[in-house]
């Protein structure tokens, strides 16, 4: 009796193509979802990248060397600005800090070295005054927010 | 074969002769039943993929790019171009692009009008709220809420949790500096396309790349030098100024200033307005005085006179219709050191006519003085030469007069005389790696040369016209300048230009600084005077004091001055006021 018989080797083909087929639509699905990922990762990373421009340009914005000078002459008002002769030569010739000693705590004063001055002859040095400028229409001082709507304008 | 199934009458057994090859017929068909199964398999697993993995995977709320492509391709293309930032020499911004959101309304999407409405007027009090709830009702799906809006805006929108309001980005360019370096960085339009200074020179190259272009500016010292200019100005209540700080060495500009100057944020003026015009490199003026660095240094190069040699000053040269007097007549014969001094134009003039005409010009153009310099901008001015060029233009082109160049070109040519006679060619885009500065292999004067002209120009400083920018220890020399100003080819008699020209340490140079105020008044400190010496020298030396501390220069109090060697050709000079 002759019988319609599949040869083991077909069935085994056939086998093999299922998997693979299968591990192929996986594959393909896994890449999709990687891809995913990865344009999000990309998209969060343009964006931090766009957030850091801001603000480096906001950085770069309120350490603009007049903002600085004005707010020192504002708040450092015992602190002249620095003239040649404050330059030294040897890190070493600064004065050491002065430690005194109270009853609970120990406060570190730096010295400010007006105490050598007095001893010292007047200085050589009489430098020019370079004091900055009270200039009302620029000191006036504007927030990131607002010099950003200014640079952008309306350009509707 | 007894079993009773109940398909056993559809089984078929195929006997015979043909059996074997109806049974082959019949293996195909399986085959190609089986093939068309795993057909249908594929499309099927195809469909539940499409329609259900990806359909899922697309209404997740983070799913960005799912359905980006719709509305990018719409507005592509009247949008602004990135470009790349422009940096100072320390990496400051000067300036830099930023992405700026605008808000459209999908109205379709919106899900509550009313409350978004409300929420809209209250971060952005220009907009109306019956003008917003309108165009969230419109039931159009895009419409414009709001151009331009700052990141603490957006944030604040997002915070609206409203679906239907959308950002479009555009790029904008800001220029985080303001005024400080505004004609040298120049500005550009909304659409990304640079107009003035290094933003139109460099245009190319700042909407191609991503790299960052550094200048070598240094925003500090330009504060300084802004500064101090302004300063200037408004004590002798001057209409415009302008001011340079070189490094004479390599070149480089570190300041540049013009004023009246703008804000590159917001040009409101239009371009011929004074406050757009760069007076550093496109304004040409008479440098008066200070151009008897070059008579000076060209008659110690060609001629090599002892500096003892004494020339005329007591009597007024005439030659045609022009005669040439003294500021400050000495009325008796100067030395070579006293005529430098004093700032004598009829003893320059004479040195002038030892020079002779052909020899004079040659030198100037090895200067640079002759024909437009070579720059990074765009702006640059050429210089006025005479035309034609008679003896007569030689002795008044001695001291600066009759000539016009710009004091871009002045102070490079200052460079080349102090920095040992090395052209300088000035640059303001920053070389690659710090010690790439090469020097330039031009020699135009000697050394020696080089050496005397700092001596005379220290003695400036020390003993001459200029004591007030001197800053003790730090060695300073210059010349000053007052030029009259020429309107319509008349010279205007109470109109006139104060000009100085710095540098220091006089023992090796490095820095060059020019300050140049027009047409200055005298006020009450400077007892009647308008001069450069009033004027322009107190604005350098109070520059060079406070820039010696931010480049960590050491004022130097035991070293001896380099002008001694002249004293002894100096006798007692009238005191300058």
């Amino acid at each position: 009796m002759k019988r319609f018989k599949i040869k083991i080797s077909t069935l085994l083909i056939f086998g093999l193509a299922i998997i693979l087929g299968s591990s192929l639509f996986w594959v393909s699905q896994q890449v999709q979802l990687l891809e995913r990922d990865k344009r999000i990762l990309t998209e969060k990373i343009i964006s931090e990248e766009e957030g850091m421009r801001v603000l480096s340009a906001e950085w770069d914005y309120l350490n603009r060397p007049d903002r600085i000078e004005s707010l020192a002459t504002k708040y450092l008002d015992k602190m002249n600005s620095v003239v040649p002769d404050n330059l030294l030569r040897d890190a070493r010739a600064v004065p050491e800090p002065q430690i005194l000693q109270s009853e609970d705590e120990i406060p570190i004063l730096v010295s400010t070295g007006e105490e050598e001055n007095k001893s010292e002859p007047p200085k050589i040095n009489a430098a020019p005054d370079a004091r900055p400028i009270k200039d009302k229409t620029e000191s006036k001082s504007m927030d990131f927010d607002s010099v950003l709507k200014n640079a952008t304008g309306d350009d509707e | 074969m007894n079993r009773k199934s109940p398909f056993s009458k559809l089984s078929l057994r195929i006997m015979g002769e043909k059996s074997d090859h109806l049974n082959l017929a019949r293996g195909r068909l399986v085959l190609i039943t089986v093939f068309f199964m795993l057909c249908y398999l594929a499309v099927g697993a195809r469909l539940i993929d499409a329609s259900i993995i990806q359909g899922y995977l697309s209404q997740q709320p983070d799913a960005i790019g799912a359905n980006e492509h719709k509305k990018t391709s719409a507005n592509q293309e009247n949008k602004s171009k990135f470009r790349s930032d422009i940096k100072d020499r320390n990496g400051v911004l000067l300036a830099t692009s930023l992405k700026i959101a605008s808000l459209y309304a999908d109205s379709k999407k919106v899900l509550n009008p009313v409350e978004s409405a409300k929420g809209l007027v209250k971060i952005f009090p220009d907009l109306s709220y019956g003008e917003t709830l309108k165009k969230l009702q419109s039931g159009k799906r895009f419409v414009w809420i709001k151009r331009n809006m700052t990141p603490t805006e957006q944030a604040a929108v997002l915070n609206l949790g409203e679906p239907g309001l959308v950002f479009d980005y555009d790029f904008h360019r800001l220029y985080p500096q303001g005024n400080l370096v505004s004609h040298m960085v120049g500005y550009s339009d909304l659409d990304g396309n640079g107009l003035a200074g290094i933003e139109r020179s460099f245009n190319t190259l700042l909407s191609n790349s991503k790299d960052s272009l550094q200048l070598s500016i240094d925003v500090r010292l330009q504060h300084i030098l802004r500064r101090e200019v302004k300063q200037a100005i408004r004590d002798f209540t001057g209409i415009a100024g302008a001011g340079v700080i070189m490094d004479v060495n390599s070149g480089e500009i570190l300041a540049a200033t013009s004023l009246p100057d703008f804000d590159p944020n917001q040009v409101k003026y239009n371009p011929t307005a004074p406050e757009m015009f760069n007076r550093v490199t496109l304004g040409v003026y008479e440098p008066g005085s200070t151009f008897k660095i070059f008579t000076t240094a060209i008659l110690l190069d060609l001629k090599k006179p002892s500096l003892s040699k004494q020339y005329d000053a007591v009597n007024p040269i005439r030659e045609g219709r022009f005669t040439i007097r003294d500021f400050h007549p000495e009325k008796r014969a100067l030395t070579i050191p006293e005529v430098f001094m004093v700032s004598s134009n009829i003893g320059t003039a004479h040195m002038a006519q030892d020079i002779g005409t052909t020899e004079f010009k040659k030198a100037l153009s090895d200067f640079g003085l002759m024909k437009k310099p070579v720059f990074e901008i765009e702006e640059v001015g050429s210089p006025i030469i005479p035309k034609p060029w008679g003896n007569i233009n030689t002795l008044t082109a001695s001291y600066g007069h009759g000539i016009a160049v710009t004091p871009l070109q002045l102070i490079s040519a200052v460079g080349t005389v102090i920095n040992g006679g090395m052209k300088v060619q000035p640059s303001l885009v920053m070389k690659d790696g710090q010690e790439n500065k090469t020097v330039s292999d031009v020699r135009v004067i000697s050394k020696e040369t080089s050496l005397k002209m700092r001596q005379l120009m220290r003695l400036v400083v020390s003993h001459g016209t200029a004591k007030k920018a001197d800053v003790p220890g730090y060695n300073i020399g210059g010349k000053t300048g007052t030029a009259q100003k020429n309107l319509h080819g008349r010279y205007i008699k109470d109109k006139r230009m104060a000009l100085f020209v710095g540098a220091f340490p006089m023992d090796n140079p490095k820095y060059a600084v020019l300050v140049l105020v027009d047409e200055p008044n005298p006020n009450k400190t400077s007892y009647g005077y308008a001069t450069a010496g009033w004027v322009a020298a107190p604005a350098v030396g109070r520059i060079i004091s406070d820039m010696g501390s931010i480049m960590g220069i050491q004022p130097r109090h035991d070293d001896a001055d380099i002008s001694e060697p002249l004293k002894q050709f100096i006798s007692n000079v009238k005191e300058e006021h």
